[in-house]
């Protein structure tokens, strides 16, 4: 059986996303629209006019409250950060018909996801970094890859979650027994799909190493950083328990302040209960 | 309470706070342990850089203190598998104690109100 062929069946078979988020990127990509018309948009789809608001007011943008149009929004947060925003909250909706497995659940998913969202983006923070918008996508979008096996391969899915439990494997490594292909392989299909950015589908192909090959990449480097501070702090469940220690050239790319890590740790906690609340249950 | 110092710090007559493990999760001494100079030299044959001591003061009252830090460093590593050597890696794990030592504290005062 040739696995990965039916994995991109089954990604072939996945919902494409909502046209809200096909208009939003076509408006940005033309240097014509002005951010009323991008506004508009989005304020058409009330559902997502709603959540973005939220979003854009909840502490990790840090205007607390102070944003009450969609106008507004596009304004101190600009094109690219609503447009990821749309996105995220695009693919939740997509995903969320998707049961539950007895040792893992698609909430507790969506918790340690939006947690690695968060401290992906405190990191790209504490770096500086250019395309910051990047970082809470990237960070929430990691595991994608494990909602294909979830919705398309649920036995089996389960079989690896129990056998990296038992094991004491990552479930990384389980899946490539079992399916010949893990998830960042899966997600990185499904970002190639949806015509999700380079950097984006990297993120997400490269986050159990946290580098690409040859290249100085820093979104990679925090995308895996984000995801072990997660695990660290129990903030939902990956579907396995396995830390592995840091490749040390991520620290040479990312170069962080020193004792960062002590220092957003109340930040991350206070933004993840506030965002998950947000974007979860609200 | 217990501090983290490095093998070049280490002197004898020290007591351990925490199992040291090597890079392979073996035990190479246990928590209480009190070091002396040869087990600076077994230690650094088995690439530890880094041991948890006990620090003074910690006798009298600290003594459950202590012992529930111990706990929880100890599972840490458990959950780790390897011991953080780095300023970074020991960043986050000081993190993750911070993390822990608070829950548990929260976890103590709303069964004891």
């Amino acid at each position: 059986v040739n696995i990965v062929k039916n994995i991109i069946a089954a990604i072939d078979n996945l919902p494409t996303l909502p046209t809200i988020y096909t208009a939003i990127s076509g408006a940005i990509t033309d240097p014509r629209t002005s951010a009323d018309a991008l506004a508009r948009i989005v304020a058409a789809d009330q559902v997502s006019a709603i959540k973005v608001l939220k979003i854009a007011n909840s502490p990790i943008f840090g205007f607390r409250g102070r944003i009450e149009t969609i106008s507004q929004a596009v304004f101190y947060l600009g094109f690219n950060e609503i447009r990821n925003i749309v996105f995220a909250l695009s693919v939740m909706h997509s995903f969320s018909k998707t049961k539950a497995l007895s040792p893992f659940k698609v909430v507790d998913f969506w918790q340690h996801s939006i947690a690695t969202g968060i401290a992906t983006r405190l990191i790209g923070v504490g770096i500086g970094a250019k395309e910051l918008e990047n970082y809470f996508l990237a960070g929430v979008l990691h595991d994608i890859g494990k909602l294909v096996f979830f919705q398309f391969a649920e036995k089996d899915f389960e079989r690896a979650l129990d056998m990296s439990a038992t094991r004491g494997i990552s479930l990384q490594d389980a899946e490539q027994k079992i399916f010949e292909a893990n998830h960042s392989v899966a997600g990185q299909m499904l970002a190639q799909k949806w015509k999700l950015p380079v950097a984006l589908q990297e993120a997400i192909y490269f986050h159990h190493t946290g580098s690409i090959p040859g290249k100085q990449d820093k979104l990679v480097a925090a995308v895996f950083l984000g995801d072990t501070i997660t695990k660290l702090l129990k903030l939902g469940n990956a579907g396995d328990s396995t830390i592995p220690r840091p490749d040390p050239v991520i620290w040479d790319i990312l170069k962080l302040p020193d004792k960062y890590f002590t220092k957003i740790r109340k930040q991350l906690v206070d933004d993840y209960n506030a965002t998950v609340r947000v974007m979860l249950y609200d | 309470m217990a501090r983290q110092i490095s093998l070049d710090e280490l002197e004898p007559g020290m007591v351990l706070a925490s199992a040291v493990k090597s890079k392979h999760n073996q035990t190479l001494l246990h928590p209480n342990t009190v070091l002396a100079e040869k087990h600076k030299q077994f230690l650094r044959l088995w690439g530890v850089t880094s041991v948890y001591i006990l620090s003074e003061g910690n006798s009298a009252g600290d003594d459950s203190a202590a012992e529930a830090e111990n706990e929880i460093r100890a599972e840490l590593i458990k959950r780790l598998n390897w011991q953080p050597e780095n300023p970074f890696e020991k960043d986050l794990f000081d993190m993750a104690m911070q993390h822990e030592t608070e829950k548990k504290s929260l976890e103590e005062s709303s069964r004891h109100p």
